[in-house]
């Protein structure tokens, strides 16, 4: 399941948020070798100070396996103050129904039976949490930022979106702008893909609504 | 009431009206959604030169007396997860566990500030943060039936509000008009000329998808209510030309 954690409720959640961080630095730093802020054990860098929503995948062993951020294109965002000359005339993305997903992350040392296929099960999942929450509010596409190679592991899996641009080598990583739609039809496509039924996102009291948020003291 | 016209009357906000003026014109329109208050909130605004937010709500003045000498501001749910956060709030969600929240929920109840509400968190690039709110009267399963179609429709209705009360305060906001990219203004010059999305991903070799993002793009930058206006106010504003 997804554990959706809003970055000012990120005090209640010290262990998750501890080792998504510790992942992040695992996936862009160790093994990817990305240009990123490294704090000791840990990979964060001045978006998360914008208290960004966290996904995170939880595996059955309690640990954070997969993660991707959302913050709306109406602030600020990687793709627009970092990566703008990945974005079509380099002309900014602007819109409360647009949000961007960084630092998609996938341990893929899960060392389940089938190790491809934990790795595109957290993938799928954290996507179809993120279109869940679009969803619930009306977004109609989420933008993104990825390396080639995870580009090319997205497109074996089915679900890599659609480039805005032709990918371009920022430091030495060659980086490629990408857009998927939200609503109903990504819905089933992507759990016709994981072959996931049921809920994604995990029940928790939260202010914040998602598309299955029911109001508690109904009927 | 349509959404063309909530658009057209935050379109007529100027420097010269009140906000609180248009708040009160948006409230009475917002009542054929079964909406019953609007607060709008907004904090770090670059003109205020002192630290007083930028503040309308078509609450009671009791209320609003109350509230402000209780300084219900610090306890305020809402506003705390709204300001926080990122995602729209329902306030049936609050957490109600702590007895002066509940207090403070009983008391905002007295002076009918209805049992239900929405709140909108508006994050923008001159580092501002706002939020807009709607409260409504309506039985729990009536509200549960009606929150998935406006909360959508009040989320645009939430950052158009946020546009023009910044035009009112006199910010001047980044004309994001003058930055489509030519993508953009080839699907809004198609689209100005009869063709659907599907005839312009034909045209331009491009997915249907890519060209519903770039419509919706420019809409927002645009700020515009759906693609009909957008191609309207880049036609009238010398963004797009069609000879």
């Amino acid at each position: 399941m997804i554990r959706v954690i809003h970055g000012h409720e990120r005090a209640m959640f010290p262990r998750e948020i501890d080792q998504m961080h510790r992942l992040r630095k695992k996936v862009f730093y160790d093994r990817m070798n990305w240009d990123v802020p490294v704090i000791n054990t840990w990979e964060a860098d001045g978006f998360d100070a914008l208290d960004p929503v966290y996904l995170l995948k939880i595996s059955d062993e309690n640990q954070v396996i997969g993660t991707v951020r959302l913050l709306p294109t109406t602030g600020f965002t990687m793709i627009n103050d970092i990566f703008s000359e990945l974005l079509p005339d380099g002309a900014p993305i602007y819109s409360p129904r647009i949000w961007e997903g960084s630092r998609f992350a996938v341990d893929s040392d899960v060392s389940q039976t089938g190790e491809r296929t934990a790795v595109s099960r957290t993938a799928i999942e954290l996507l179809l949490a993120g279109n869940e929450i679009g969803m619930g509010i009306g977004m109609t596409h989420c933008v993104g930022v990825f390396d080639l190679n995870m580009h090319r592991l997205m497109k074996r899996i089915g679900c890599a979106g659609e480039p805005l641009a032709p990918p371009k080598r920022i430091g030495h990583v060659m980086c490629i702008a990408v857009l998927m739609e939200m609503g109903a039809e990504t819905d089933a496509r992507l759990r016709h893909l994981g072959g996931i039924t049921g809920e994604v996102i995990e029940p928790r009291k939260s202010a914040q609504i998602t598309r299955n948020t029911p109001v508690p003291h109904a009927a | 009431m349509k959404t063309e016209d909530l658009f057209s009357i935050l379109e007529n906000l100027s420097k010269s009206t009140k906000l609180q003026d248009t708040t009160d014109q948006l409230r009475t329109a917002l009542t054929e959604l079964g909406l019953d208050h609007i607060s709008y909130l907004a904090v770090n605004i670059p003109t205020q030169k002192t630290a007083l937010p930028l503040l309308a709500v078509t609450y009671a003045p009791e209320w609003q007396r109350h509230y402000y000498q209780n300084n219900y501001v610090d306890i305020d749910p809402v506003v705390k997860a709204g300001l926080g956060g990122l995602l729209p709030i329902d306030w049936a969600q609050v957490d109600r566990s702590q007895r002066v929240v509940q207090r403070f929920f009983s008391e905002a109840q007295d002076f009918d500030i209805g049992q239900q509400g929405l709140s909108f968190p508006i994050r923008g690039r001159m580092n501002e943060f706002a939020l807009f709110s709607v409260t409504s009267d309506v039985s729990d399963v009536e509200w549960q039936k009606m929150r998935p179609t406006i909360v959508p429709q009040l989320l645009l209705i939430a950052h158009h509000f946020h546009h023009y009360a910044l035009l009112n305060a006199g910010v001047e906001a980044p004309n994001y008009g003058a930055l489509l990219s030519q993508r953009e203004k080839e699907c809004l010059r198609w689209r100005a000329t009869g063709k659907s999305d599907w005839d312009i991903s034909q045209i331009m070799n491009i997915s249907e998808r890519t060209v519903k993002f770039h419509l919706e793009n420019a809409r927002a930058k645009l700020d515009a209510l759906n693609t009909t206006h957008a191609v309207a106010k880049a036609l009238a504003t010398g963004a797009i030309a069609l000879f």
